[in-house]
């Protein structure tokens, strides 16, 4: 050999080292394999990523690592190569040696020998496992951020109306009040005076049960609702309740059926928030029953709990409508065309204090215009119960 | 005194007794529409109605709706609106040709009877 062929012969091997160097220390698996799938050469990143050493790989078949139901992609693949053209960036799943699925993103470029028959293929696969995962987390973030901003959108409209409600609700009682008021300083007497005080007063107490519940509602939001707690005899509060509401219905010519059972005993509760619970639930009866429809109130005692029904022929709720019936701020009609007033507030309220008091509310209705029936449980005074069971045994 | 009648149209009965008790007071007709359905039919009646004075948010037919079907009728069309809503924004809003004032409930008594003093 001359000196010459030497000097090129040692310029090629230099070449060559390079080569393999830059092979063995790339982090991506850069594979060869023959156009019949057999594998002829397997870097490092190879081994790190499909977890074959070259050894257990160099002369055996790519298939290995690869999933039997993408088998067809290998036929692909090597169709293409034949036509010599290349595969850029495929991405797919392999095989490792433990059986784990790894997503990959695959390169692969003919191999041609000196006469330019293509002869092999080189093969470079990216694990792009993380990548995948990645971007699933961060299309999981996008769709959560969404979906929080969706909410907020919702929530925020339902403040919009709610305060739109709370002022009109507000308004309304003192454009009668005020109106009034200019009228008696006109001078009216007589009729006109009587129905301008009548009216005055009504307004003025709406308004104050407006503002009450309002305070309620946010000392609900807040927790600062107490109970002051003692015995509390059921049946007393109910005919107090029903004393109150009993003109409204009677103006309406709505029929009252009470059963209070006489030997319903004594709860432990707060007699005021029992008494609006019991009132709320009427009140709602008596705005939602037309006129000549009748409101069924029967209180019965069970073996740990006090059981109020009330039941009216009203206007009744929706299927819709039912399961938000106890939520705050929730109305069944649109604030332009609604036919009833109110803030929404009223069974939110019962809810709250009917829980607070151990028990529990539900409402039931046939549907639009078939009335509807709330129930409430209260469990009995426990040393009252235990008592009368001991005593019984 | 005055000939011709003003109709009000408001749900709630004490707002809509008291407008009405404050004009009569002043001498004027009223005439009394739960909402927009009644006022409407009254409306049509053959009844002459200088003014009208719209509530917004009511049942059945809401001033909204009551304005689109006033504009629709050609014999009605020309009544001016004087718009009074507890909605304070919405009332601001309705303001278009043919409706001469908005105002919030409560409503101010002097300006109301200044309005309806231009018109009847």
């Amino acid at each position: 050999m001359d000196a010459r062929r030497r000097v090129a012969s040692d310029k090629s091997d230099l070449a060559a080292r390079y080569l393999a160097a830059i092979i063995e220390s790339s982090d991506d698996a850069i594979v060869g394999k023959t156009l019949d799938s057999i594998v002829t050469s397997w870097n490092r990143g190879a081994e790190r990523i499909f977890g074959y050493t070259a050894d257990e790989m160099i002369g055996q078949s790519i298939y290995r690592i690869i999933p039997r139901d993408r088998w067809d992609e290998e036929t692909t693949i090597v169709e293409t190569l034949r036509r010599g053209e290349r595969v850029d960036h495929f991405e797919s799943v392999r095989l490792r040696k433990d059986g784990q699925q790894i997503d990959v993103s695959l390169t692969i470029s003919p191999i041609r020998d000196a006469r330019g028959r293509i002869v092999g293929a080189s093969k470079i696969a990216r694990d792009v496992t993380e990548r995948k995962l990645l971007d699933a987390e961060r299309e999981r973030l996008l769709k959560e951020a969404q979906r929080a901003r969706a909410d907020a959108e919702a929530a925020n409209r339902a403040k919009d109306e709610f305060l739109s409600v709370v002022s009109h609700e507000l308004r309304t009682p003192l454009a009668a009040m005020l109106g009034w008021v200019g009228v008696l300083k006109k001078g009216a007497t007589g009729d006109r005076a009587a129905r301008a005080l009548d009216t005055i007063e009504r307004s003025g107490r709406a308004q104050a049960k407006l503002i009450e519940d309002l305070l309620d509602a946010s000392r609900m939001i807040t927790g600062k609702l107490r109970l002051d707690l003692r015995l509390v005899d059921l049946p007393t509060v109910l005919r107090q309740a029903i004393d109150v509401i009993r003109p409204t219905a009677e103006v309406k010519g709505i029929r009252l059926e009470v059963e209070l059972d006489p030997s319903a005993g004594p709860v432990v509760g707060d007699v005021d928030r029992l008494q609006q619970i019991a009132w709320n639930l009427l009140s709602n009866a008596v705005k939602f029953t037309p006129a000549r429809g009748s409101i069924r109130i029967v209180l019965e005692r069970g073996d740990t709990e006090m059981r109020l029904t009330v039941s009216d022929t009203g206007r009744g709720i929706t299927a819709a409508f039912l399961p938000f019936i106890f939520e705050r701020f929730r109305q069944a009609e649109s604030a332009e065309s609604r036919r009833s007033g109110g803030l929404g507030l009223g069974l939110a309220i019962v809810r709250h204090l009917v829980e607070m008091h151990g028990g529990s509310v539900a409402a039931a209705s046939e549907g639009e215009g078939r009335g509807a029936t709330f129930t409430v449980t209260i469990p009995l005074a426990p040393g009252i119960a235990e008592g009368e069971a001991n005593a019984q045994r | 005194m005055h000939n011709d009648k003003i109709l009000i149209v408001e749900d709630d009965p004490d707002v809509r007794g008291a407008l009405a008790a404050v004009l009569e007071a002043e001498g004027y007709d009223v005439v009394e529409a739960e909402n927009g359905r009644r006022a409407l039919e009254q409306l049509r009646s053959g009844t002459e109605f200088c003014l009208i004075l719209l509530d917004l948010f009511m049942p059945e037919m809401n001033g909204w709706a009551f304005r689109t079907e006033q504009m629709q009728d050609s014999r009605l069309a020309a009544i001016p609106v004087v718009v009074i809503s507890a909605d304070s924004v919405a009332a601001k809003r309705a303001v278009s040709p043919g409706i001469v004032a908005a105002m919030t409930k409560p409503v101010e008594f002097g300006s109301l009877l200044s309005v309806v003093g231009q018109h009847c």
